[in-house]
């Protein structure tokens, strides 16, 4: 055989290896393609194609189901109208602004409109248990709320506490512990203004349901806070005026469970937050 | 003959790559799958979006590690929430997902005598890392957001 007919054979035969290859891996790759495909679902895209909010969630056969709040059509039906209070606060407002609460306060930190608000809300939190209980991590180690407020100075601070108070059997205990937050704040932050948040109303079914979260005894509190606000000569604002229905109830609209806020009711809640502090 | 033998131990090696050949990454739209993920479950709250600033706190994320994610939280009456994260690369991936075994701990501290019965939730999460993706779910079945992680995630 001569060179140049070897040579011609050598590189046919590797035209035809290199080929033969190439169809080989397209094969394994449509292959792999295919088995995704099914995978995912006939007649079903591989990738989400939008990103909409879902409209609704449905029903266990054992409980209700709500539908996501995010897509619920807003309706002020039911809701007293509360004082229109000022025109709302320029952006940048609430950047020097710490929030004590308890799960309420969480829920308004979830669906925050407040800027760079800082938050100190613990679920179940008392005017007791601020001095008691470690539950705000800060840079990886958990504190009480007053540990970790003091680690900071801020120029307004917002508290909203009691609901979990209302089944303690002195009202006045409540009152001298919410008295000495107050004074222990001032010292702890000389410069900042300190605003007293009424107790919001809890729904009617979870209010005839227990004697103790009943309306009627957290507007006898609400007046003992605001009396309290006058006495430290600190701020009072009457948030439940914003939230509560005309019999002075949480909507039935506006929880899950009669006690947390949705979504469109913490908007409220800020709104109003924007519009009544000075 | 010679010729013809190398001919077919090429093919085979050729086909043993092609199989063997690093899978295509996955590419998902982490918000999509949140969103899909929600309406799939069911959630015996109201489950809302949170902004990407609350998630990074809520979680105890570096920002930096993170290229997107998308997060629904409940009220407050349960422990439900539903979040998909996109990581910049699988290391930040699996911190992530450590912040999300921290995030689901805090948790159980939070409701253990808060809620009780939330903590059937808390004890049996979906919590899954898949390349630069970390789904992490808290619901009575998790099932069906599962099958979702499988088919967008996988």
């Amino acid at each position: 055989m001569s060179r140049n007919r070897k040579l011609r054979l050598l590189l046919r035969r590797t035209i035809v290896c290199v080929c033969l290859g190439l169809i080989l891996a397209a094969l394994g790759l449509g292959i792999d393609r295919c088995v995704r495909l099914l995978r995912s679902g006939a007649g079903a895209a591989s990738r989400p194609a939008s990103s909409a909010a879902p409209s609704s969630v449905r029903p266990l056969s054992s409980a209700p189901a709500f539908r996501v709040s995010s897509a619920a059509p807003p309706s002020s039906a039911g809701i007293r109208k509360p004082d229109p209070g000022g025109p709302p606060k320029p952006p940048g407002w609430f950047d020097d602004a710490a929030l004590i609460g308890d799960s309420r306060t969480e829920g308004l930190q979830n669906y925050d409109g407040l800027g760079n608000a800082a938050y100190f809300a613990v679920k179940g939190l008392m005017v007791d248990t601020v001095y008691t209980k470690a539950a705000v991590r800060v840079d990886g180690k958990k504190r009480t709320v007053m540990d970790a407020v003091k680690r900071k100075k801020f120029g307004k601070i917002y508290i909203m506490l009691g609901i979990n108070e209302l089944g303690w059997s002195s009202s006045q205990t409540f009152l001298d512990d919410y008295a000495k937050l107050v004074d222990d704040l001032r010292k702890d932050q000389p410069g900042a203004r300190i605003y007293l948040q009424s107790i919001l109303p809890v729904a009617d079914r979870k209010s005839v349901s227990g004697a103790a979260e009943s309306n009627r005894k957290i507007q006898s509190y609400n007046r003992a806070i605001q009396k309290l606000a006058k006495q430290k000569k600190v701020r009072y604002l009457a948030v439940d005026s914003a939230i509560a229905d005309a019999s002075g109830a949480l909507p039935a609209d506006a929880s899950a469970d009669g006690v947390h806020l949705n979504a469109r009711y913490c908007k409220i809640w800020c709104d109003y937050l924007k519009t009544h502090t000075d | 003959m010679k010729e013809r033998i190398v001919c077919v131990i090429a093919a085979a090696l050729l086909l043993f790559a092609a199989g063997c050949a690093k899978r295509e990454a996955v590419n998902a739209d982490a918000g999509a799958v949140a969103d899909e993920i929600v309406k799939s479950v069911t959630f015996r709250d109201q489950m809302s979006p949170i902004a990407q600033k609350t998630i990074v706190k809520n979680y105890g994320l570096d920002a930096a590690d993170v290229t997107k994610a998308k997060a629904y939280e409940s009220t407050g009456a349960t422990a439900e929430e539903a979040a998909v994260f996109e990581a910049k690369d699988e290391a930040a991936a699996e911190r992530v997902k450590k912040a999300a075994q921290g995030r689901v701990e805090d948790q159980k501290s939070a409701f253990q005598d808060y809620q009780p019965k939330e903590m059937a939730k808390l004890k049996n999460p979906l919590l899954i890392q898949s390349g630069r993706y970390v789904v992490l779910v808290v619901a009575d079945d998790t099932s069906g957001a599962k099958k979702i992680t499988d088919r967008y995630l996988r």
